[in-house]
C-alpha cells in the first residue's frame, strides 16, 4: 500500500477535510456537523469505494507515520501470556494486539466458559494452560475495571507455545488437547490452536 | 508573531503582541510524542506516553483518560527551589487536565491512559498557558485522536490595559488576569480562569483578545506539527 508524496496532502488535527455527503470517514477522520475533520495529523488519503458498496462514497483516511496508539478492541485477535491459572479463569497480559506490539500490556482474563464452545462446564483451566503459555486469544468484551474478557473458543485460538513442565524444552503440539515434549517425550495437556499460516486465516471481528 | 498596536512595554512589544514563539515537536525519542516550547524565556518540555491500562481503583470507565503530570525543575525560577513536588505542581497539572480532556477522542480509548508529562524548565511567565499549548502539541504528536489542538494564552491586567502573554515581571505587577484556553475549530472554550476584579467591557475586550491570540498560536502549532511530516518525507534535510 504505498503512498506517495505527490498523491496525498499533509493535514493537521482539526482540518476541515470534506463535506459528509461526498466521502465517508475512514481512519483518523470524525465527523462533525455533517463535514469531515481530521483528528491526527498525517496524509489525508482517499480510497475508492469497496466492491460490495460500489457506487457508494469514497472513504477519507489520515494516516500517521509509525503506529498509532492502540488499545485492544472487541473482536481483535491478541497474544497473551498466561500469568495465573485458578480453577475458574486463566489470567493473561495481553501483548500484541493483531500484529501490532503494545508499549505496555494490558491485563485480560480467559474464563472457565470462554476457553472452548463444547462441553464449558467440564472444562479444567490447569489442562488448558500453564502460566508462560504464550496464547493467541480474541477479546470478547472490556470486561472489567481489571481485565479484558478473551476467548479461546475456536480451533484457531489456544496455546500456539509452551515450555515443557520436565525439561523446560518447547512442546509440540499433538492434537487439539495435547502436546508433547520433544526431549523427555512426556505429553503434557493444553487446549491447542490449529495455526495454518501467520495471520491469514484470522478475520478479525468488526 | 505579531498583531497591531505600538510598543510600550518593557521588552518593547505591544500590547498585543507574543514574545518569540519557538515549538519542535519529536524531542524526546523514548515518548510516543513530544514537544519543546519558548515564548521568550520561558521554557517548556512534553511528553506524552501510553496508552497503557487504567488503575484498578478508578473502576471500570468506557472512556479513556488523559493523565497530567507537570514538575517545575529546581532552577526554573529565580532562587533554586527544594526539589520534590510542590503544591502548584499539582494545580497546574490539574488545571491541565481539564483544559486538554475536552480535545482528546477518549471514546477511543476506553480502560486506557495517557501520561502526559511535563516540565518546566524556566518559569519566565504565562506558563500555564505554554504547558497546555506544548501538551496540546505532544499529544498530536503522539498520534493520539483529538477533535483539535488546544492553543492558551494569558493576559494581564495592568493600569487599565491589557497585556497578552505576560512575562514574570509583568505578572508580578498586574490587577487581575484571565486565561483562556480554546479549541478554535468547533469554537468552544476549554477552560477560563479570571482572577481580580473585572467590569464587562473588560472582560469583553479581553475575551476577544485573548480568542483572536489563540487562533493565531493554533496557526504557530499547526506549522510545527505539519513540518514534523514533512521532515520524514524528505529524510535528507
Amino acid at each position: 500500500m504505498a503512498v506517495t508524496a505527490s498523491t496525498t496532502t499533509p493535514v493537521c488535527v482539526g482540518d476541515r477535510l470534506g463535506a459528509s455527503d461526498a466521502y465517508e470517514a475512514g481512519e483518523g477522520v470524525f465527523i462533525r456537523d455533517g463535514f469531515l475533520f481530521a483528528g491526527v495529523v498525517g496524509h489525508r488519503r482517499i480510497e475508492a469505494p469497496r466492491p460490495p458498496l460500489d457506487g457508494g462514497k469514497p472513504v477519507l483516511h489520515v494516516t500517521t507515520r509509525g503506529t498509532q496508539p492502540l488499545v485492544p478492541k472487541p473482536g481483535d485477535i491478541v497474544t497473551v501470556k498466561i500469568s495465573r491459572v485458578t480453577q475458574t479463569t486463566a489470567l493473561a497480559l495481553i501483548v500484541c494486539v493483531g500484529r501490532q506490539a503494545l508499549t505496555t500490556e494490558f491485563k485480560g482474563a480467559i474464563r472457565q466458559q470462554d476457553v472452548r464452545a463444547t462441553e464449558i462446564d467440564r472444562v479444567i483451566l490447569y489442562d488448558c494452560f500453564r502460566p508462560g503459555d504464550i496464547v493467541r486469544a480474541e477479546v470478547l468484551s472490556l470486561g472489567d475495571a481489571r481485565s479484558y474478557y478473551l476467548s479461546t473458543a475456536k480451533n484457531e485460538l489456544g496455546v500456539v507455545y509452551a515450555r515443557s513442565a520436565a525439561a523446560g524444552a518447547p512442546l509440540v503440539p499433538n492434537g487439539w488437547v495435547t502436546m508433547q515434549c520433544p526431549e523427555t517425550q512426556t505429553v503434557e495437556k493444553r487446549k491447542v490452536a490449529k495455526v495454518v499460516s501467520g495471520w491469514e486465516d484470522i478475520t478479525p471481528g468488526k | 508573531m505579531e498583531t497591531s498596536t505600538s510598543g510600550s512595554r518593557a521588552d518593547g512589544r505591544g500590547l498585543e503582541e507574543f514574545r518569540t514563539v519557538f515549538i519542535k515537536t519529536r524531542v524526546l525519542s523514548q515518548a510516543k510524542g513530544s514537544a519543546y516550547v519558548e515564548f521568550g524565556s520561558t521554557k517548556v518540555m512534553v511528553g506524552v506516553f501510553g496508552p497503557r491500562q487504567s488503575e484498578v481503583k478508578l473502576g471500570f470507565t468506557d472512556r479513556g483518560r488523559v493523565n497530567c503530570e507537570v514538575r517545575f525543575t529546581s532552577f526554573s525560577a529565580h532562587k533554586l527551589a527544594k526539589s520534590g513536588q510542590t503544591q502548584s505542581d499539582s494545580s497546574a497539572a490539574q488545571a491541565m487536565q481539564q483544559a486538554l480532556e475536552p480535545s482528546v477522542q477518549l471514546d477511543k480509548f476506553p480502560k486506557a491512559v495517557f501520561d502526559v508529562s511535563a516540565m518546566v524548565l524556566e518559569a519566565g511567565g504565562s506558563d500555564l498557558p505554554i504547558l497546555i499549548t506544548a501538551a496540546s502539541v505532544a499529544l498530536a504528536d503522539a498520534g493520539v485522536e483529538l477533535y483539535d489542538l488546544v492553543p492558551a494564552v494569558q493576559l494581564s491586567k495592568q493600569a487599565g490595559q491589557l497585556l497578552l502573554d505576560p512575562s514574570l515581571e509583568e505578572s508580578g505587577a498586574e490587577e487581575g488576569s484571565l486565561l483562556v484556553s480554546l479549541m478554535p475549530e468547533p469554537n468552544e472554550v476549554t477552560s477560563l480562569t479570571v482572577r481580580g476584579l473585572w467590569a464587562d467591557s473588560e472582560m469583553r475586550d479581553g475575551l476577544e483578545l485573548a480568542l483572536g491570540a489563540c487562533g493565531q498560536l493554533k496557526a504557530a502549532m499547526r506549522e510545527a506539527l505539519l513540518a514534523a511530516v514533512e521532515g520524514e518525507e524528505n529524510p535528507e534535510k
